[in-house]
């Protein structure tokens, strides 16, 4: 009798093993990554890792599977959904953590962890201080991540976090995961003011380590936020000098009649555009990248606009830049051309400007006074250079942002540069030097709070002071382009044209 | 309490002059019929530039390129690492990164006589490093 009791107990404890190693072992054949129905709001979480989204449940079984492919770690994608104010934009944004615990309940008592890790770190002072340390950065962009055939198809998240957890999660009562993103201390401008965090909400998800592996490849972001120390690679150099600055624009305005005087409103076309050299531990340039706007259109000449960044001789590179239609028209949004810098980077970048940057109701574009603004197309480039360039040899700012008039086959460059079409009229006519006969040039760059004249207005009579800081040879008046008459300026300010 | 030292560094302020020069006519005889000639002459009472010439000496460009030099080897940090950021006067980054932790490193720079001074602030990973903060004033060769 007892013999066969044993026989039974046995036999019931082994199918109860082979069932639990099937159900297991289906699990893990179905593992994939799961949204969590928790966020990360206004820069806190209170996160439970065994609600989905969708108040589905997540059994600790998945956990402790996911734990184990992931080399022991909880890994959890982040998807970085900050505002874009100052230099965080659409393609880069980012946020720092201040501090992490994680609390697993489990029959043996409640385990907790406070280390993670992620792929980023950046040197960062918290708000009521000055000095700087390291914190772990999440960093992303706005957009898919192009997660295929997993759970996370047509989501967007960025970045992964890291929890490295010592103890089986198959049993645990509950796991949850309190998280607190830096205050920053903005005030101090960049990196702080990039680094911290706005409303939200940052959703999260639990990765496989298929995906996660994904994320940390596409390092979303990245290229373009400031101070950013790889985790894994610390040495690794990520400096950038800023032509003009981080978060402003050169604003360059043409007077296309060349070689006639024109009527020195500075708008026959009006350009956005900043650039930025990414630097190794050399201080040699590794990257290039530019990005800008077309502002206004106050010349009936149909224009390209071409911004050429001169290259050492015998320097490679390679690129690619996009151009983006604002909305609604949304007309080869987003076209991603290859750079061909075969004879250095000259890249004609707003094509047929009278056909690209058109007003329904003018001749013209945002230059009338009571013209319904439009918004220009935006630009944005990357190339990398195939052998790192020392940024004293480099071309040297606001480089050679140039027009070419189809009207009159003239090209168009700032004072002290030189004609490099072959095919222009200027080599041809010898008419090589850009400025005209009362001295003044036929392209100038601006700071960016410079307002563009209305039509036809000249410069001089819609910023009075101008001529004073001429002709003091720019010691008075420094600051004329910040008190122009209001009826002889355009009202659009940086809000109005960097969407 | 977080202590931010000013430090009076000699800076090296090298000014470029490779941003044009003071440009004489671009009109050729063969095309001069199409070039008007200046109606009024310089220092007119008018404001317009239409009025009044450039004449030389001056200019109407507002940036100018120039060079920062900053040596790095006389600020002690016990950190591992040693970042650089360069502002403006209104806060605008110009230069963000890490850099060498000793020796000059040299900045080309493209400003406006109103971006003036300009704030190098050099930091590492460790709270218990004081952030350095080395600043460019204003010089009057900028327009030269």
């Amino acid at each position: 009798m007892t013999h066969h009791l044993i026989s039974k107990s046995v036999i019931f404890s082994f199918l109860s093993a082979l069932l639990t190693l099937c159900t297991l072992g289906t699990a893990a054949q179905d593992l994939e990554s799961t949204r969590l129905k928790d966020t990360i709001s206004k820069g806190t979480g209170d996160i439970n890792l065994l609600l989905a989204q969708g108040n589905k449940a997540i059994s600790p079984t998945i956990l402790e599977h996911l734990r184990s492919e992931n080399n022991g770690d909880l890994v959890l994608g982040v998807d970085v959904n900050e505002a874009a104010s100052g230099t965080e934009k659409a393609a880069t944004q980012g946020v720092a953590i201040d501090e992490l615990l994680l609390t697993v309940s489990t029959d043996e008592g409640i385990f907790e962890y406070t280390n993670f890790s992620t792929k980023t770190k950046s040197s960062l002072a918290e708000t009521g201080t000055e000095n700087r340390q390291f914190y772990y950065t999440l960093i992303g962009r706005t957009g898919s991540n192009n997660i295929t055939g997993s759970g996370l198809n047509g989501t967007s998240f960025d970045a992964t976090l890291r929890i490295p957890v010592d103890i089986d999660l198959s049993s645990a009562q509950s796991i949850r995961l309190q998280i607190a993103f830096l205050e920053t201390n903005g005030d101090l401008g960049d990196p702080e003011a990039f680094y911290d965090y706005s409303a939200g909400f940052e959703d999260l998800a639990l990765l496989i380590a298929s995906d996660a592996e994904y994320l940390d490849t596409q390092a979303a972001g990245q290229d373009d936020a400031p101070l950013v120390v790889l985790t894994d690679a610390p040495a690794s150099f990520a400096s950038k000098v800023y032509y003009p600055a981080a978060d402003s624009f050169y604003m360059v305005g043409y007077e296309d009649q060349f070689p006639k005087l024109g009527d020195y409103d500075f708008n026959d076309l009006v350009v956005a555009y900043r650039v930025i050299f990414s630097l190794n531990s050399d201080m040699q340039v590794t990257a290039i990248a530019s990005e800008g706007y077309l502002v206004a259109r106050g010349g009936s000449f149909d224009h390209n606009w071409h911004l050429r960044i001169a290259l050492p001789e015998g320097s490679q590179a390679g690129g690619t830049y996009q151009l983006y239609a604002p909305s609604p028209t949304n007309q080869g949004n987003e076209q991603v051309n290859a750079i061909d810098t075969t004879s250095g980077i000259d890249i004609s970048i707003f094509h047929n400007t009278t056909s690209l940057f058109s007003s329904p109701s003018s001749t013209y574009a945002n230059t009338i006074w009571d013209e319904e603004p439009i918004q220009g197309h935006k630009f944005s480039l990357e190339i990398t250079l195939s052998n790192p360039v020392a940024l004293d040899a480099m071309d040297t700012a606001p480089f050679d942002p140039y027009l070419y008039v189809f009207d009159t086959n003239y090209e168009i460059h700032l004072e002290g540069h030189s004609p490099v079409m072959p095919n222009s009229n200027n080599i041809a006519d010898g008419l090589e030097a850009f400025t005209d006969d009362r001295g003044y040039p036929f392209a100038l760059i601006f700071p960016e709070d410079w307002h563009y004249p209305n039509e036809y207005v000249d410069m001089g009579e819609a910023y009075p002071e101008l001529i004073e800081f001429i002709q003091s040879n720019r010691n008075n008046k420094t600051d004329w382009y910040k008190n122009g008459i209001p009826s002889g300026i355009s009202k659009r300010s940086k809000a109005d044209w960097a969407w | 309490m977080i202590f931010l030292r000013r430090f009076t560094f000699t800076v090296g302020f090298l000014l470029l002059m490779g941003c044009g020069g003071g440009g004489g006519s671009s009109a050729e005889p063969g095309v001069a019929t199409e070039v008007a000639t200046p109606e009024q002459p310089a220092f007119s009472s008018s404001t317009r530039l239409a009025d009044n010439v450039i004449t030389d000496g001056t200019s109407i460009r507002m940036f100018e390129k120039i060079t920062v030099r900053i040596d790095l080897s006389s600020v002690e940090h016990q950190g591992n690492f040693r970042f650089l950021k360069m502002n403006d006067r209104n806060g605008n980054v110009l230069f963000l990164g890490q850099t060498v932790k000793e020796g000059q490193i040299q900045l080309p720079l493209h400003i406006t006589a109103n971006d003036f001074p300009l704030n190098a602030h050099i930091f590492s990973e460790l709270a218990t490093d004081n952030t350095h903060i080395i600043e460019v004033d204003y010089d009057a060769s900028f327009n030269q």
